[in-house]
């Protein structure tokens, strides 16, 4: 039961803050959300900027073969002579598009399963079953199967990737509309005489967009991992584009001559996935009420 | 008085994974214009599932109806989905016994009410704020044009059932079905709530059909009573006869164990022995005779009927012509 005190208290904070500038001030003081905040934001910045300043990945340069880091190339170059630096650079713009793309895709679709698995018990049953099957399937290999029939293309590798995360998605919303579809309000909605459409989409599904953001987040991080093994294992980003999954491929069988072939675009991979996951953990915290009301 | 709603015969059979229950069996009543029915009974007897039935609100892929519900001379059972929706909100509205998840808590009263205006009049978003700020004001909340930028959250629980209420009258509708609507405020606060439904009431001429356990509250508002015991109308009334004249020991059950101001507050309160059974094993015979003072052999050999006392009393009991006339109703009851 809330008591008065805190009514009082609360419309005093709401006064002075809106909803928005509360949560910014909340996400300031969170120190490991701000921190992956930042990290991607940067990795973000260097993808959109990257080619003012880091010439041009496709270069070949022979004489300049296995060069170590150096100030010309400051992460070295590898077996043709092309600079680590900027490939790593190109490599990131993949990443973080397909990444983002299948992120957005993902949380669309899964949205639309989701709301509409728990309102049809029918729906429910078929969709439901169905992401079992695509759920039981390892992803990495439902993804080279998709890419294997549909060929080694970039889009295919977001089409892949969002068959393979809209399930988990899905699953989610399901459970966290299933919650606030118990609610009186939704019966509430009913007894006005509120339509379907009105009813999941204008007032269930503004309840389900903070655990669906928070598992968007974690798709982000989940599709540029799958996607740097699918190309690990040749069957992602063809090359010769870079993506940061082909450039350890490329650099695995030098690993002990040229370590920095690996060591770049893992430590990319690394921070990026890193740095994500801390945001989406950050997010989760921020957007549970029960959370706030703990601090 | 018109009848506006006349329920005959409802029964209402939800399938489960235990077989099918009847959580309604048989239910006849009827609510005129500008009356008040109370249906009263405990948890479990059927009463609110009677209500969500007359708006058919219940899971519809495991829920069955049959019987007749009239509403304006037509059988609401015969409608659609679609023809439901038209009348749901519009011409039937319905308040919630929780006000405190009744409302979406992630936007505003203002948005809300203006939503639910628009919903069944075809004005313009400017008009229907305006009209929902009118509603709020007619509720008696203190100020209307800041509760609308307001969450619920930041409200009472009278306040939000006083915002449920604007809801529901946004459209002015024929018959209210109030499912508890003040079993979650406390007492002071109730009693504003009943004398604003009953205002209200005055001012459209709607028929308000008034779920409750609360016989104290039923005194207050109702005009006539329909007592519910496991599904059944045990019991039905006008609210004078009921209190001094209760036909059935379910009833009589139910009054001596409200404590009035006058009772030692010390004294353990009458109860009524055992519980209401589950709608898995409906006793045969009375449903009640388990835990009834006044059961004889006979009442668990065959299906009572409603008998018809007087025009305007019916109780299923087999004893009741013995009950009636024989207060005080403290008697016979066990302690």
């Amino acid at each position: 039961m809330t008591d008065t005190m805190t009514v009082g208290s609360l419309n005093r904070l709401n006064k002075t803050y809106s909803r928005r500038s509360m949560f910014l001030r909340r996400f300031g003081a969170h120190k490991l959300a701000m921190t992956g905040g930042i990290v991607l934001a940067i990795v973000v910045a260097v993808a959109i900027l990257g080619p003012v300043f880091a010439g041009d990945p496709l270069t070949l340069n022979p004489s300049q073969r296995l060069a170590p880091p150096s100030l010309d190339h400051p992460f070295g170059t590898d077996n043709y002579g092309r600079d680590t630096f900027a490939r790593a650079v190109a490599g990131a713009r993949v990443s973080l598009l397909v990444g983002a793309v299948t992120a957005l895709i993902t949380s669309v679709l899964g949205a639309i399963v989701g709301l509409f698995a728990a309102y049809n018990r029918i729906a429910d049953t078929i969709l439901m079953r169905i992401s079992d099957g695509l759920m039981a399937f390892p992803a990495i290999l439902l993804a080279i199967a998709i890419m294997a029939a549909m060929g080694q293309q970039t889009s295919n590798v977001i089409i892949a990737l969002s068959i393979v995360f809209t399930p988990y998605v899905a699953r989610i919303v399901r459970s966290a509309a299933l919650v606030a579809k118990e609610q009186t309000y939704v019966e509430a909605l009913r007894s006005q005489g509120a339509s379907l459409f009105r009813i999941l989409w204008i007032n269930i599904f503004p309840n389900v967009l903070s655990p669906l953001i928070v598992q968007a987040t974690f798709v982000f991080a989940d599709s540029i991992i799958t996607e740097a093994a699918l190309s690990f294992l040749g069957a992602g980003v063809p090359p010769p584009a870079p993506s940061w999954g082909n450039m350890l491929l490329d650099g695995k069988t030098l690993i002990y001559s040229a370590w920095w072939m690996t060591v770049f675009p893992g430590a990319f991979i690394m921070s990026t996935i890193l740095a994500v996951n801390l945001l989406g953990d950050g997010l989760r915290d921020l957007l549970d009420p029960t959370f706030n009301r703990r601090k | 008085m018109t009848k506006l709603l006349d329920v005959i015969d409802l029964r209402t059979s939800f399938d489960t994974e235990h077989g099918t229950v009847t959580a309604v069996d048989g239910v006849s009543f009827s609510v005129a214009q500008g009356e008040v029915v109370g249906i009263v009974g405990e948890s479990g007897c059927g009463k609110s599932v009677t209500a969500e039935s007359i708006l058919q609100l219940l899971d519809p892929s495991s829920t069955r109806y049959s019987g007749q519900m009239n509403f304006d001379g037509e059988d609401l059972l015969t409608f659609g989905e679609e023809a439901m929706r038209r009348i749901r909100g519009n011409r039937i509205a319905m308040i919630f016994q929780d006000p405190m998840s009744a409302l979406n808590p992630v936007f505003t009263i203002g948005d809300q009410l203006t939503e639910a205006v628009l919903a069944h009049r075809k004005i313009g978003k400017r008009s229907a704020r305006s009209a929902a700020v009118d509603l709020l004001d007619k509720t008696g909340i203190p100020e209307p044009e800041r509760r609308m930028r307001q969450y619920p959250h930041q409200l009472s629980g009278g306040q939000r059932q006083r915002v449920m209420i604007a809801m529901a009258l946004s459209c002015d509708p024929e018959l209210l079905i109030a499912d508890e609507p003040t079993t979650a405020l406390d007492v002071t606060t109730q009693a504003q709530i009943l004398r604003l439904l009953i205002e209200l009431k005055d001012e459209f001429n709607a028929g308000i059909l008034f779920i409750t356990h609360d016989l104290g509250v039923v005194a207050e508002i109702c005009d006539r009573v329909v007592v519910m015991y496991l599904g059944e109308v045990v019991e039905s009334t006008d609210v004078h006869t009921l209190f001094d004249n209760p036909a059935h020991p379910y009833t009589r059950g139910l009054m001596a164990s409200t404590p009035d101001v006058g009772s030692d507050p010390s004294a353990d309160l009458p109860i009524i022995p055992g519980s209401v059974p589950t709608l898995h094993n409906v006793p045969s015979g009375c449903r009640f005779a388990d835990r009834c003072p006044f059961a004889l052999p006979e009442c668990r050999e065959r299906t009572v009927e409603l008998e018809v006392l007087s025009p305007d009393h019916t109780s299923r009991c087999i004893r009741s012509q013995e009950l009636i006339g024989n207060s005080p109703v403290k008697d016979g009851m066990a302690r």
